[in-house]
């Protein structure tokens, strides 16, 4: 019985305890400290993507990724050039090769007298 | 340098004004430190969460559309980098537990120390400390709005603007939060005294 009524001032306490607490304050040049982790951060900020960057994965991906992109467009360009070949070619061809010859209306010498 | 008022001062940090953001720590500090220290429970602690708030500050000043008080808004960037600092603190603890998996629960209860505010007047040093250490074991947002209250004295409707929650909201986080510490305290003298 005793001990229950020492708990119960005791939690009493313990809850005011907190009454007339005054406000506790960071140290001295405090704003220093905060311009100095400003430019921590920023400078971490920029090791952060070289180190991304520098990753083994990460250069050897990029690495690959370049090679694919200058295959692709090479590829890509030389069979837009073959294909202009081939179809001048095949113009060509067939017109040799069923001796058409397209006369104009206006050439005097092949019109009828 | 004062301000005339907040909205002018937002402007000049909206510029980037060194003079500006050097006014805002100055003024703010103690609110930001004393709000971090209630929360962490730890003095160094409290000072990186109070560095990385102002830090936030300068950086998402543009988004800060004044619909608030700027206090206010320091209230909350405050509370979530708290929060923050020690959900890490705990993963982290865990895992150190998970490797030492000889050590029960109690046992880690022990290894932390008591908090001992600076602000507590010499002759309640020792209930207070035991406070603390039942504001620890709280739900993050009744640890929030007791730490609000009672170490900031922020009224119901000042904590309800910087929980964005509503006035009920508030009154019932505040009776479960010393329904819990009454509790707690109960508990930890039963096995102590």
């Amino acid at each position: 019985m005793k001990q229950s009524e020492n708990i119960e001032k005791r939690i009493e306490a313990a809850l005011n305890s907190l009454d007339g607490i005054k406000r506790a304050t960071p140290g001295d040049f405090f704003y220093t400290r905060v311009m100095a982790r400003m430019e921590r951060y920023e400078a971490t900020l920029w090791d952060k993507v070289v180190s991304f960057i520098a990753q083994p994965a990460v250069a050897i991906a990029v690495f690959i990724a370049v090679i694919l992109t200058n295959g692709l467009v090479i590829y890509n360009h030389q069979g837009e050039q073959s294909a202009t070949v081939v179809s001048d070619f095949s113009e060509r061809g067939i017109a040799e090769e069923y001796n058409q010859t397209f006369v104009a209306v206006y050439d005097p010498e092949n019109m009828a007298p | 340098m004062k301000y005339i008022n907040e909205k002018e001062l937002v402007e000049k940090l909206k510029q980037g004004d060194e003079t500006a953001f050097k006014f805002i720590v100055e003024e703010y500090k103690d609110l930001v430190y004393n709000t971090a220290i209630g929360i962490v429970q730890n003095e160094e602690d409290a000072e990186d969460v109070a560095q990385e708030a102002f830090v936030q500050v300068y950086q998402s000043i543009h988004n800060f559309k004044g619909e608030s008080k700027l206090s206010t808004w320091l209230y909350r960037i405050t509370v979530t980098k708290a929060l923050d600092h020690e959900r890490k603190k705990k993963r982290k603890k865990r895992s150190a537990i998970l490797k030492r998996i000889f050590l029960t629960e109690e046992d880690n209860e022990i290894e932390t120390p008591d908090f001992n505010h600076p602000g507590v007047l010499l002759d309640q040093k020792e209930n207070a400390a035991e406070l603390f250490r039942a504001i620890r074991k709280l739900p993050e947002n009744q640890k929030v709005a007791f730490v609000l209250n009672k170490l900031e004295g922020l009224s119901y409707q000042e904590i309800s603007e910087v929980m964005n929650t509503s006035l009920s909201s508030v009154e019932s986080l505040l009776h479960r939060a010393k329904t819990n510490l009454k509790k707690n305290l109960e508990d930890y003298y039963r096995k102590n005294l």
